[in-house]
C-alpha cells in the first residue's frame, strides 16, 4: 500500500517536472519574442513583484471573497432543491427545465447579458451561481438516491426518527459525494468568476488586474496571475479535501490524530477564556 | 400468538399467499423452513410493515425488532454509535443508554470492538452486531433473516451460542427463517416446515430438548431432522 502511494507520488512528480519543462522550452522557444509566456524562473519574480504591490492581498482576498459566497449560496441552494426533490418528485420534474436551461447556456453570452443586468460587482457571484450550481444539483441528487435502500427500510423497522435517518444515514453515506462535489464544483467556481472578473471589471479583483496588465501590455504579468490563480485554487482545493476527510474518520483514520489536537486545542482555548 | 388468516398477497401475477393462515406461539423461536422463493421473508415483512397484505388479518406485533439477511449496518459509524442510533429514540436517558449498550456489548463480547468500524470487523463479529442491535430494542417480536447464511459452520455455531444466551436473558417471540434444518433444531421450540408459492404451512415440528443441552446427533433430533428431509422431498 505504502508502496502504490510512494510510486503515485513519484509519477506525479515526475509530470509535474514534464509540465515545467514543456513551459520552460515553450516560454525560450516560440514566445521567446512576444513575451507572452515568460519562463518559470522570471514568472516567480513577476510574482514576487505583484505581491509587493498595495493592492495583491485585497485583489486576492476580493475574489476568493466571492468564489466562497457564490461557491456557498449554490451549494446550500443545490443541498436543499435536491433534497426536496428527493421526497418529493414534483419539485424535481419542475426544477429539470432549469437545471437543463443552466447546463447548456455558453457561459461568456451568458456574462455579457447578464453584466447589463445586475453589474459588474455581482457580476462574478451571479455568473458562477448558475454556472456551479446545476453541478452541484446533480451530484447531491446522485448522492441522495446512492444511499443503501436497505439501511432506510432498517430505520424504518426501527421506528428512527426522520431527522435522525438525515443525520445519522443520509448524511454520513453522502459524505464522500458531498466533498467531492465540493472540491470539483469549487475549482469551476474559481474559474468562472475569474472569468466574469474579466468582463465585469470589478475594481477589486484578480480578473481586474490580469486584463490591465494585458492592456498595458505586461503579458508577463497577465500570466504571473494566472500561475497565482492556479496555485489559489489548489490550496483552497486541498484546505476543502483535508476537511472533508476530517469528517470522515471512518476513511482517513491516520486524520484521527489532527482532530484529536484540535479538539484538545479548542478545549484548552475555551478553559482559558473561561 | 401472532396469527394470520385468509391473508392474500400478490406481486402483479405472482401470488405469494392465498388464503394463509398461521400462528405463531408467543415468547418461543419459530424456525421457519421452506425452498427458496417461497415467501419466507416476505412473512416477515408482512410482520415488520415493511409489505402490507391484499386482503386478509394479522395481528401485528406493536414493535419489531429484525435482523437482516444483510447486516445492514452504518459503515460510516462505530459499533457504539451504530447500536446509538437505533436506541437513542427508545432510551432517553444518555446513562441509561450507555448502561444498555455497555450490557449487550458485554454479552455478545464486543466490547473491546466498541470503537471499531464495520469495515474493520470480521463477517462474524457484524453479524454479532447486528444481533445485539436487535436484542438491545425493546420489541414484542424478534424477526431474523437468515443471518448466518454466509458464516463459517465454526462462527456459525459460535454465533448461535451466543444468540441463545442473548434470548435466555431476554425472551421473547422470535421468527428466524433458515435454510438450514441443523441451525433450526439447535434453536427452534417449533419448526415450521412450508411448502412453495403460494405459501402453505406443510408440517409443524415442536422440539422440546433443552436448548443449551441439545446434540445434533441426539436421537430425538436426527428423529425430527429425517422426518424435515421427508417434508422437504415433497418441493
Amino acid at each position: 500500500m505504502k508502496k502504490d502511494k510512494n510510486r503515485g507520488l513519484l509519477f506525479s512528480l515526475l509530470s509535474f517536472a514534464i509540465i515545467i519543462a514543456a513551459w520552460w522550452i515553450l516560454a525560450e522557444t516560440k514566445f521567446k519574442q512576444t513575451g507572452v509566456i515568460p519562463t518559470p524562473i522570471v514568472t516567480l519574480r513577476i510574482i514576487g513583484e505583484e505581491i509587493r504591490r498595495d493592492n495583491f492581498f485585497k485583489a486576492v482576498f476580493c475574489t476568493i471573497e466571492r468564489s466562497f459566497i457564490s461557491f456557498f449560496i449554490s451549494f446550500v441552494v443545490a443541498c436543499v432543491l435536491a433534497s426536496l426533490a428527493h421526497f418529493k418528485k414534483f419539485i424535481g420534474s419542475m426544477l429539470n427545465p432549469f437545471i437543463v436551461l443552466c447546463r447548456s447556456m455558453p457561459t461568456m453570452a451568458l456574462t455579457l447579458i447578464l453584466l447589463l443586468v445586475v453589474g459588474s460587482n455581482m457580476l462574478p457571484t451571479v455568473v458562477a451561481f448558475l454556472v456551479v450550481f446545476p453541478v452541484c444539483y446533480e451530484n447531491m441528487s446522485a448522492a441522495i438516491s446512492e444511499t443503501d435502500k436497505k439501511l432506510i427500510i432498517m430505520a424504518k423497522v426501527f421506528k428512527i426518527p426522520k431527522w435522525r435517518q438525515i443525520t445519522g444515514i443520509y448524511i454520513p453515506a453522502m459524505l464522500p459525494f458531498v466533498f467531492s462535489s465540493i472540491i470539483a464544483g469549487f475549482g469551476l467556481n474559481i474559474k468562472v468568476v475569474i472569468s466574469a472578473e474579466v468582463m465585469g471589471l470589478p475594481s477589486m479583483s484578480i480578473g481586474y488586474l490580469i486584463l490591465s496588465a494585458r492592456q498595458g501590455f505586461n503579458y508577463g504579468v497577465s500570466f504571473a496571475w494566472l500561475v497565482i490563480s492556479v496555485i489559489l485554487s489548489l490550496i483552497c482545493e486541498n484546505i476543502l479535501r483535508l476537511i472533508g476527510r476530517l469528517c470522515m474518520p471512518y476513511k482517513y483514520p491516520d486524520l484521527k490524530i489532527i482532530k484529536g489536537l484540535a479538539k484538545r486545542l479548542f478545549i484548552r482555548q475555551k478553559n482559558r477564556s473561561e | 400468538m401472532i396469527t394470520f388468516s385468509n391473508v392474500n398477497l400478490r406481486f402483479k401475477d405472482l401470488v405469494v399467499m392465498k388464503n394463509f393462515c398461521e400462528e405463531f406461539e408467543e415468547n418461543s423461536i419459530n424456525c421457519i423452513l421452506g425452498p427458496s422463493g417461497c415467501g419466507k421473508t416476505t412473512l416477515l415483512n408482512l410482520l415488520s410493515g415493511i409489505l402490507i397484505e391484499d386482503s386478509g388479518q394479522i395481528t401485528k406485533p406493536k414493535s419489531v425488532s429484525y435482523v437482516f439477511q444483510e447486516e445492514s449496518l452504518i459503515a460510516q459509524k462505530t459499533v457504539r454509535k451504530n447500536l446509538e442510533l437505533v436506541l437513542k429514540s427508545v432510551y432517553k436517558d444518555k446513562a441509561e443508554l450507555k448502561i444498555i449498550i455497555d450490557k449487550f456489548l458485554r454479552l455478545s463480547e464486543l466490547e473491546k470492538a466498541a470503537d471499531l468500524y464495520p469495515h474493520e470487523m470480521s463477517g462474524g463479529m457484524r453479524q454479532r452486531l447486528a444481533l445485539i442491535r436487535a436484542f438491545a430494542y425493546p420489541s414484542d417480536i424478534l424477526l431474523m433473516d437468515e443471518p448466518f447464511q454466509a458464516l463459517d459452520i465454526t462462527l456459525r455455531n459460535s454465533i448461535i451460542k451466543s444468540f441463545l444466551n442473548l434470548y435466555e436473558e431476554d425472551e421473547r417471540t422470535v421468527l428466524f427463517v433458515t435454510h438450514d434444518i441443523d441451525e433450526a433444531l439447535m434453536t427452534g421450540d417449533f419448526i415450521h416446515v412450508y411448502s412453495n408459492k403460494p405459501l402453505n404451512l406443510q408440517r409443524k415440528f415442536a422440539v422440546e430438548d433443552n436448548k443449551h443441552e441439545r446434540k445434533l446427533y441426539g436421537d430425538s433430533l436426527t428423529k425430527i431432522k429425517n422426518e424435515i428431509y421427508k417434508e422437504t422431498e415433497k418441493w
